[in-house]
């Protein structure tokens, strides 16, 4: 059965703190939730097109590349996406912020989920190792207090 | 004249690497594709693991084709032991890489390959323009998605697949569920190969040596001898003896290569170009409408031989169930002894070699996994090579363009070879 939000954490665990969004999901899913939440890790967003028709609400979690000091949590939408302000980590080629445009743009009308974005700043990932960085490593239990406060709403 | 091209992030390839193309005058000095990944250790953990967790273990390698590692694995061990499962959970694993062929496949296609054909930078902004191709894209890929999902268990690494079988087999009711998308899938497949026809494909051609696996009867997915058109012929168990993997400085991942020979080309051109009688009748009408035919040398057509193979797994996908009666059991029992077995099989960029030596309590002392990007790995070196007079007289973002296009000929896992792609073109 179909969870009413669709919680996804993004990430490669292998490579250091571009992992966060996986851990931060499995921190979250050691908890129960009062509401039907459903809780999934991807390594590859390409991955997440195929759900968009699901027309369930989605919480993405991933590690981003920005001006910000490692370690910061963020609440991002789409259209900061679009503009470009901050940069999702793709180990594919082809990122969060990709897939969801190109999700959008081929979407039918009014057929497009409600999608909310916790990202947490990352220094862009130079080698293989499961260990995250201290600051990163610091900002998963701010992520978990982030997406406890967005799935309140 | 420009003495250093460099791109640093090569899209729409699955996984991290580099190129170097080096240019002394007009001739070309150097091609090295770099995988700088570290390599991942699956043969080196697998010791000392029970032969019930490769399968599952080895899936792991890759999200994009894990069912090729389930079903190399399960055919090695299975030799080993020798098991040989009954016809129907046969066509149950063909189903299953059906499943996986038009999901890797249609990915590649609509996502990654065609935008270079089309002028587009990204499936993005090809999507702007060709909404319908992209949509009709996704909506095959989710078609072989449902198949996998059914028949293994999940979408991404199925947990449906064991030795002798599968855990649990599907239903007559869940398996006839998937007849409607199907029936408009092979529709919609047909309509690619038409669409895909009418590209401009670069006018390229090179002497390959293709290897593919070849069946008596069918398609080939996870049986057969082992052949190219250059006289090899051997059976999967005499690979060893025929192939070598050879270290290169320049990359984490090995090249294969023949013995005595060099570098050779496996995936869905060499498949086609090997197999092109086992071709369904309808995948064949397809190709000949497209005329595309046999041989074919233009890496380029890989494109066309992908979009012939979705239509030759969209229809017998739909043969396989409409035929399909649950087996009294989902799985053979396996037993346990100490003995070598050697597995082969098509992964959707290639072949996939699995050996695996046991011991009498059924642990794994010794692996060996070959994925199918480590056999291109050479070939597509040697394309880059070829091409690289015709990129050194180009602009710098057209001869950047091809260069890659020609990589993304193969849809290379360089995750799999043991990940993301940089260009750097020297010229003095």
């Amino acid at each position: 059965m179909l969870g009413e939000v669709l919680v996804i954490g993004f990430g490669q665990p292998v490579a250091g703190d571009d992992g966060v969004g996986i851990a931060v999901v499995r921190e979250l899913s050691q908890k129960p939730w009062a509401k039907s939440v459903e809780i999934r890790e991807m390594t590859d967003p390409l991955r997440l097109i195929d759900l968009f028709d699901s027309g369930q609400r989605m919480i993405l979690v991933d590690g981003i590349v920005g001006k910000n000091i490692s370690g910061t949590v963020l609440s991002i939408n789409s259209a900061d996406l679009a503009d470009g302000k901050v940069n999702p980590v793709s180990s594919h080629g082809v990122n969060v912020a990709q897939v969801i445009e190109l999700a959008q743009v081929v979407a039918e009308d009014n057929s497009f989920p409600e999608i909310q974005i916790v990202g947490i700043t990352i220094k862009p990932p130079v080698r293989f190792t499961d260990q995250m960085s201290p600051e990163v490593t610091a900002a998963i239990p701010k992520a978990v207090m982030k997406i406890r406060t967005l799935l309140e709403v | 004249m420009v003495e250093t091209i460099n791109v640093d992030y090569l899209a729409r390839v699955e996984g991290e690497g580099a190129l170097t193309i080096r240019f002394k005058g007009d001739q070309v000095e150097d091609v090295k594709l770099r995988i700088f990944e570290p390599p991942r250790f699956f043969e080196g953990f697998l010791r000392g693991r029970s032969q019930e967790e490769a399968p599952d273990l080895t899936a792991r390698i890759c999200g994009i084709c894990p069912v090729a590692y389930q079903m190399s694995a399960c055919h090695a061990i299975e030799d080993a032991l020798d098991l040989r499962v009954d016809d129907t959970l046969r066509r149950l694993r063909r189903l299953l890489y059906c499943g996986e062929w038009i999901e890797s496949h249609c990915l590649h296609m609509f996502l990654l390959h065609a935008p270079d054909f089309l002028g587009y930078q990204d499936a993005i902004s090809m999507a702007k323009s060709h909404g319908s191709l992209v949509k009709r894209g996704l909506r095959m890929k989710k078609a072989g998605n449902a198949i996998v999902r059914i028949v293994g268990g999940r979408e991404v690494h199925p947990i449906n697949v064991r030795l002798g079988g599968f855990y649990r087999a599907p239903s007559v009711k869940e398996l006839e569920s998937l007849i409607p998308e199907l029936s408009w899938a092979c529709e919609a497949a047909l309509e690619t190969v038409r669409d895909f026809s009418t590209f401009d494909f670069p006018a390229f051609e090179r002497d390959y040596e293709f290897v593919a696996l070849q069946h008596p009867e069918e398609y080939p997915f996870c049986e057969g001898r082992i052949v190219s058109n250059k006289g090899l012929d051997i059976p999967i168990n005499a690979y060893d003896d025929h192939f070598e993997e050879q270290q290169v400085p320049h990359s984490t991942a090995l090249h294969s290569i023949i013995r005595n020979r060099s570098e050779y080309f496996c995936g869905p051109l060499a498949r086609f170009n090997l197999n092109y009688d086992k071709l369904s009748t309808a995948a064949r009408h397809a190709a000949e409408s497209a005329r595309f035919s046999v041989p074919c040398l233009n890496p380029f057509k890989s494109l066309l031989a992908r979009a012939v193979e979705v239509v030759q797994t969209f229809d017998e996908a739909l043969s396989i169930i409409q035929s399909y009666t649950p087996p009294e059991q989902a799985y053979m029992e396996v037993s346990k002894k100490p003995a070598t077995g050697f597995g082969c099989t098509e992964a959707p960029r290639g072949i996939l070699y699995h050996r695996y030596r046991l011991d009498a309590e059924g642990l794994i002392q010794d692996a060996q996994i070959i994925p199918p990007t480590s056999q291109n790995q050479k070939s597509i070196e040697t394309d880059l090579y070829a091409i690289a007079p015709q990129l050194a007289a180009m602009p710098h973002d057209d001869a950047t363009w091809l260069a890659e296009q020609t990589v993304r000929n193969y849809d290379p896992c360089i995750s799999c070879s043991t990940h993301f792609l940089k260009l750097k073109v020297e010229r003095s």
